[in-house]
Parts: C-alpha cells; sequence; structure tokens
C-alpha cells in the first residue's frame, strides 16, 4: 500500500510518500527545520501557514517519489493529539484531496506515529513492504515499550503485537505520562531563562558537553512517588532550578536574562547539572516500568530523544538489565510526516480506514487524542 | 568553476581570489570549523538569486550569514541583551545567533518576519575573507537542499548536476573536513523587550493572599471560581495570569479544573499553545492557553480568542502580560480577572495579588 501522508499537528507542516515501510519522500517545513527557528510566527497559530504550505509540500513529496496521485493507495492524516486549528488545516485539506482523487482516508494517531517512526525503513535498506515482519527486524517479542519524550508529550507506552490474518495488528496502552510539563518544555523554558534563545534543547546540549553535571544538585521529580507510580512531573523541577540559580547567585525575583551575568563554564555547569537531572527522572521511570511490566524491548522516540546523552543512558540502562534498546533515528525523532505514513499502516491494519463521502466527513480533529490506560 | 588548494597555494593569495570572485557576484565554495559553506556577497540580490539557484531551495527560507566580527554584525542587526550575551561568550565558535535585522541584506537572505541568522566563524579564512570584503557572506552549507552534509569537495560535486557546477565560481579545497556537528542556532528574537512585555498590569482593588504550598495556590483557584461561577455561561471568564517562570500558574488552573468538575489531569499547555475542556454537565467549556511561545499579540487572535470569548467560555491564559491589549479589548463581553503571583520570601511561598484593572 502506498500512502501520502499529512502531518499539521503543532509546528511542522509536513507531507510523506511511504509504502509498506519503505519511506519514499518525506518533507518537513519548519520554523524549526534541522534546530532552525527563524523568530516571528509560530506556525501552528497561523492555521493560514500550514494551509499555505500544503499544496507545495505534497507535490514536492510526490515529485520526489517520481508517483503521480493517481498512484497513491490511500491518504493519510494526523487527527490528534495537537493544537485544534493547527490539525484542522490538514484534516481539511487531506478529506478534499481524498473526496477529489476518490483515495480512502486513514486516520492516525501522532503519538503512534513517533513509535512507527522505528519501524521507517529509508530507501537504502530492505524494506519489507508486503511481508510485514518486524519482529525479524527488532527480534521483536510481542510486547514492547515506548518512552515517548517531545516538547509536548513525556509518556510510556506499553505495545502488543499480534499477526492475525497475516496482518499485523498492533495495540497501545497509555502507562504513564506527565501531570503537568512535558520534559522538552521543561528545558526549553530553562534554556530560554538561561538566555540560550528558543528552542533550548540542542544548544543546552553543546553547552551541557562542557560542563560539569555534579555541580549543581537539583531534585529528581517524583523521586519519592511509590513505586507503581509510573507518571512524570516537570514542573517542580522548573521551579526548583530556577530557584537555585537565584541563590547560588544571590539574584532575587528578577528574571535573570534581565541581570546578573553567568560565566561560559557556569553557564556550562548549569546545562550539564540540569540535563542530567531531566535525563535521571525519565530513566528512574523507565526503569519502574520495566519492571512492572517485565518488558524489556525498549523504544525510544520524540523530538528529545535525539539528545545524545538520553540515547546513551537510556540505551544503558536497558541493556544491563538485559533487554534491548531502540532509538528512533534522529532524522525521525521530530514531527514530520513519513512517521504518520508508517503509523497508517497499523491504523490500516485494524480496519481504521474512511472509505465512503460519509465515513470521510466525520473524520475530525481529536486535539486531546491518547491511547486507552 | 576553479579550484583551489588551501594546502598548495598560500592563503595569503587565496584571499584576494575569494573576494574578487564575491565582489563581482559570484559563488565560493569554502571550507568552515563544520562542513564547507557557500557564500555569496548577502547584500547582491543577483549574488544571492544565483545562491538560490543553486540550492534549490523554496522561496522564503532565509539564509544565514558570517561576519568578521560583532561590529559588522551590529551594522546589520539588532543585538539585543541575549544576543550580545551570547557573542561575548560563545563567538567565534559553531553558533548562529538570530536578531532581528536591519534589512541591509538582499532579498531572500533574511526570514519572512525580518529576522537574520548571523554566524561568526573560528576558522581563520573565513574570517579574512569577510573582512577583506567588508560586507557578510552568506554561510549556508554548500549541498543541495536535502542533500549530504558536505564534508569534502566530492561530497558537493557528486551530488549535483552539470548545470549546478556551472553556477560555482571558485572552491577552495581543504581536503577532508573533520565530522563535527553543524553549527547549533539560537534564536534570540523571543527576547525582545516589545516580545517579552507589552503592558504592566497595574491593579485596581487589588486583593492578596500568601501561598505557602501549591496546594493553597490550588485552592486559590478553587475560591476563585466559586467566587466567579456566578457569570458561566453567561459571559465569558478570563482568569488573566501574570508570574514568572516556574511561580505556579499551572497549578492555579488545576485548582480551577477541578472546582469546575473537569478530571482529567490539567498539563501544561505550553507546546499546544492552547487546551481544550468540555464538561458533559455545562455548555461551555475551559479553555486553558500559554501564550509563553507566542510573540505578538495577533498570535492570540489568531487562535480563535474573540470565537471562544463570544462563545462564554472560561479562560485561563498564562502569561497573560504579554497579551495585555488583546484581553483588555474583550472588557465589554468578558469578565476578566488578573491574576499575579511572585515569590514570597521562603522556596513554597508565593504572593498572589487578584482583581480587575
Amino acid at each position: 500500500m502506498i500512502v501520502l501522508a499529512i502531518e499539521t499537528s503543532c509546528d511542522e507542516t509536513s507531507a510523506a510518500v511511504v509504502e509498506g515501510n519503505k519511506l519514499l519522500s518525506n518533507v518537513v517545513w519548519s520554523q524549526i527545520k534541522d534546530h532552525f527557528r527563524w523568530g516571528g510566527v509560530v506556525p501552528s497559530i497561523a492555521r493560514r501557514a500550514h494551509e499555505d504550505r500544503l499544496p507545495e509540500i505534497v507535490s514536492r513529496v510526490l515529485n520526489d517519489s517520481r508517483l503521480t496521485i493517481g498512484e497513491i493507495n490511500a491518504i493519510a492524516v494526523t487527527v490528534g493529539p495537537g493544537l485544534a486549528p493547527a490539525l484542522e488545516a490538514g484534516i481539511e485539506f487531506a478529506k478534499k484531496l481524498a473526496l477529489e482523487q476518490k483515495k480512502p482516508l486513514i486516520p492516525v494517531n501522532h503519538l503512534e506515529g513517533h513509535i512507527a517512526s522505528l519501524f521507517l525503513q529509508r530507501k537504502s535498506c530492505q524494506p519489507f513492504i508486503n511481508n510485514f515482519e518486524p519482529f525479524n527486524l527488532f527480534n521483536l517479542s510481542d510486547h514492547f515499550l515506548s518512552l515517548i519524550v517531545s516538547g509536548g508529550h513525556t509518556e510510556l507506552v506499553s505495545s502488543n503485537l499480534k499477526s492475525q490474518n497475516s496482518k499485523l495488528i498492533m495495540q497501545h496502552f497509555l502507562i504513564g505520562h506527565t501531570l503537568d510539563d512535558a520534559a522538552g518544555e521543561c528545558i526549553d523554558k530553562i534554556g530560554r531563562e538561561l538566555g540560550l534563545g528558543y528552542p533550548a534543547g540542542p544548544v543546552l546540549e553543546r553547552f551541557a558537553k562542557d560542563g560539569d553535571p555534579e555541580k549543581y544538585k537539583l531534585p529528581v521529580p517524583m523521586e519519592r512517588s511509590p513505586r507503581e507510580n509510573l507518571n512524570f512531573s516537570f514542573s517542580g523541577l522548573k521551579t526548583a532550578a530556577i530557584q537555585t540559580l537565584y541563590k547560588s547567585h544571590s539574584i532575587s525575583k528578577v528574571s535573570l536574562r534581565q541581570t546578573k551575568e553567568l560565566s561560559k563554564q557556569e553557564i556550562c555547569n548549569f546545562c550539564a547539572s540540569f540535563q542530567k537531572t531531566v535525563i535521571d527522572a525519565l530513566l528512574l521511570k523507565l526503569k519502574r516500568a520495566m519492571t512492572a511490566t517485565g518488558l524489556k524491548t525498549v523504544f525510544l522516540t520524540g523530538g528529545v530523544s535525539a539528545n545524545n546523552q538520553l540515547r546513551r543512558r537510556a540505551g544503558a540502562l536497558v541493556r544491563s538489565s538485559g533487554g534491548r534498546f531502540y532509538a528512533a533515528p534522529k532524522k525521525f525523532s521530530g514531527d514530520n510526516a513519513a512517521m504518520i505514513g508508517m503509523a497508517a499502516q497499523f491504523s490500516f491494519n485494524r480496519g481504521e480506514v474512511a472509505r465512503s463521502l460519509n465515513e470521510i466527513a466525520a473524520i475530525d480533529r481529536q486535539p486531546g487524542l491518547n491511547f486507552p490506560s | 568553476m576553479k579550484v583551489i588548494s588551501l594546502k598548495k597555494i598560500p592563503q595569503s593569495k587565496i584571499i584576494p581570489q575569494a573576494v574578487s570572485v564575491l565582489q563581482t557576484g559570484g559563488l565560493l565554495i569554502y571550507p568552515t570549523e563544520t562542513v564547507y559553506g557557500i557564500g555569496a556577497d548577502a547584500t547582491n540580490p543577483e549574488a544571492v538569486k544565483k545562491l538560490s539557484e543553486y540550492k534549490s531551495r523554496p522561496f522564503g527560507k532565509p539564509y544565514s550569514v558570517a561576519v568578521a566580527d560583532q561590529k559588522m554584525a551590529e551594522k546589520y542587526a539588532e543585538l539585543n541583551t541575549t544576543a550580545k550575551k551570547l557573542y561575548r561568550q560563545f563567538l567565534p565558535g559553531p553558533l548562529t545567533v538570530i536578531s532581528k535585522g536591519k534589512h541591509f541584506t538582499a532579498a531572500g537572505v533574511e526570514s519572512e518576519t525580518g529576522s537574520l541568522g548571523i554566524r561568526m566563524s573560528s576558522y581563520p579564512l573565513v574570517k579574512q575573507i569577510v573582512k577583506s570584503l567588508g560586507r557578510p557572506i552568506t554561510a549556508t552549507s554548500a549541498n543541495e537542499a536535502y542533500k549530504k552534509k558536505p564534508y569534502q569537495i566530492s561530497d558537493i560535486l557528486n551530488n549535483i548536476s552539470d548545470k549546478k557546477k556551472k553556477l560555482i565560481d571558485l572552491i577552495v579545497d581543504a581536503g577532508r573536513l573533520p565530522k563535527r556537528e553543524p553549527s547549533t542556532v539560537i534564536d534570540t528574537t523571543m527576547d525582545d523587550p516589545v516580545a517579552l512585555r507589552i503592558g504592566k498590569i497595574k491593579l485596581t482593588k487589588e486583593n492578596k493572599i500568601l501561598s505557602r504550598s501549591e496546594e493553597n495556590t490550588q485552592n486559590f483557584g478553587k475560591e476563585m471560581w466559586q467566587k466567579y461561577e456566578q457569570f458561566a455561561g453567561k459571559r465569558a471568564i478570563v482568569f488573566a495570569l501574570e508570574g514568572q517562570l516556574g511561580a505556579g500558574k499551572t497549578q492555579f488552573v488545576k485548582g480551577l479544573a477541578r472546582a469546575m468538575g473537569i478530571d482529567t489531569a490539567v498539563t501544561s499547555p505550553t507546546f499546544n499553545l492552547m487546551n481544550h475542556y468540555s464538561l458533559l454537565s455545562t455548555p461551555y467549556s475551559l479553555l486553558h492557553i500559554d501564550v509563553w511561545r507566542i510573540e505578538t499579540e495577533k498570535e492570540l487572535e489568531d487562535l480563535g480568542f474573540k470565537k471562544i470569548i463570544s462563545d462564554k467560555s472560561v479562560i485561563a491564559i498564562e502569561w497573560a502580560d504579554k497579551v495585555v491589549n488583546v484581553i483588555r479589548r474583550q472588557n465589554d463581553e468578558a469578565v476578566i480577572i488578573w491574576i499575579k503571583i511572585k515569590y514570597g520570601k521562603s522556596d513554597n511561598e508565593r504572593i498572589i495579588s487578584w482583581g480587575v484593572k
């Protein structure tokens, strides 16, 4: 099945053509492309930005894949979670295209997309188009655990796979989520407070490399929560980090970037200590989730999974308990339509596909969509 | 296309050749501390047009520029406090700092919104070339858009058509460059004074309480709901929250939501900008908005603010001090309560004041 996928859940406008798990083309148009963000409008608000870009991006991915719209078997679109007006822009475009071209429309959960990003094969790799055998690909058991970490999400998901009438059926259950801020958001906010601009993740990581992670002692959030609690919380760490900065540099109640100047080394040390604490908090719950579920195969995905320290330490944790660890390719860790095209195959196998006019019309945005718990 | 090798020809002879190519609107491929870059005189529209043809970039994608020093940077962009701090501490080096441009570069170099990405290379040759030219040059990587990152000249030449090769005037070959990550980009424009704070909120009929914990702040949210519930469904109710990072604005909204009968977890709306909580028992919803990521008041309007006001929603807005005017304009249609949360003496203490403006 060849799918044209569309993703507009937040800042990125993206389209991709995916056949099975083989990626034929993918274009992401973003204010944050390659960590670039060029000031100005947050495009997710300007729903028009998505609307304006979609026709060009779609014709570009079709062109890149050397296919015509007629050769596409289905259209897939992210229906949630995300920002309502942004989602709506993609959904409306996809509906119109599906009706015009008489193609089925597949609604996709953005979070399943992040998990699916690990199944994507690039052009050069051997695809498993018809004979879908991810078991071989990952040596997967029929259950696995995913840690999704991004600017908008911090979630632990338990998934199971089964083969049914030679179709792969995948189901996901939410077993832990953030009670307040997402990990990526916490990083961005502290980074900006340090005067590192926005988004701060990649810059913070760069500075952390030259810093001493033991220099500042920050409390690991939820450390004392009961063993069975698999939820995250980052708002307390955010407050503690700010207060630690204020105290250790005798700044009171005024935004740091406006007043006292920290030295380069102090910034690096703080970045290193803070980054370490965020990762500690993530791994604490990942470890508990592995114990609680007995699952040993772990996926790491989402925008923050591009952080090298997180990848390294999560990998070490999983392997030390005899598990298998897979991180999303960095290229697909952020939001993109390639992963949506991949996830569409999973939706399709579960029978989630709209074919008739009424079924297509009924597809609606679901800003608060999540997996069942 | 001419190729000169940095290993064979002294730098002092290369610089004048490179400068002359740039002066005549040509394209120069040059080594940097990260990957090979492609340079055009950033102030020459013809040169920039030629570059866009080479890169096959969609229109509206800006180019960062390389400058020789901070003085040159200040000629082309407005450096705010955040930017100056970064220049002092981390440049020259593999960072691209984005500031508000002064529109002295050719069209297509600055972003659609007029911001300019500036680099200051720690690679001596680049600095010398830019210095001799006296103007910034583009500092984009020398590959075609979406193609392999160029660490050696063959990475470039093997991946482009002959037609594209003809667009290149001069290549300075320094052999294989060590594999370093491309430069990291920092946007400082969010910290421009105008984006930071639009209006100071002065309260009349101010009330004050002391919160000693997150629970206290949540309870205060509950009390505010009890106080203003009488307007629910009749008029929109706006809780406009101001307070520093970590002050407990989301805690307030958690308490408010619980009091309204919302039993799902209230999480931060920073990334999604707006979270929607509907209630089965009432026609109105709670909209939890966070404008931390937005920069202009217009963006709040783009979010459909007027519509949610006319829907008589209950609205909680974090960082409301950034959008004072948009909120104030709803005075006739909505009940607006301004709430300020400040840090108190001890770590957990917060002083919360509220009132109408």
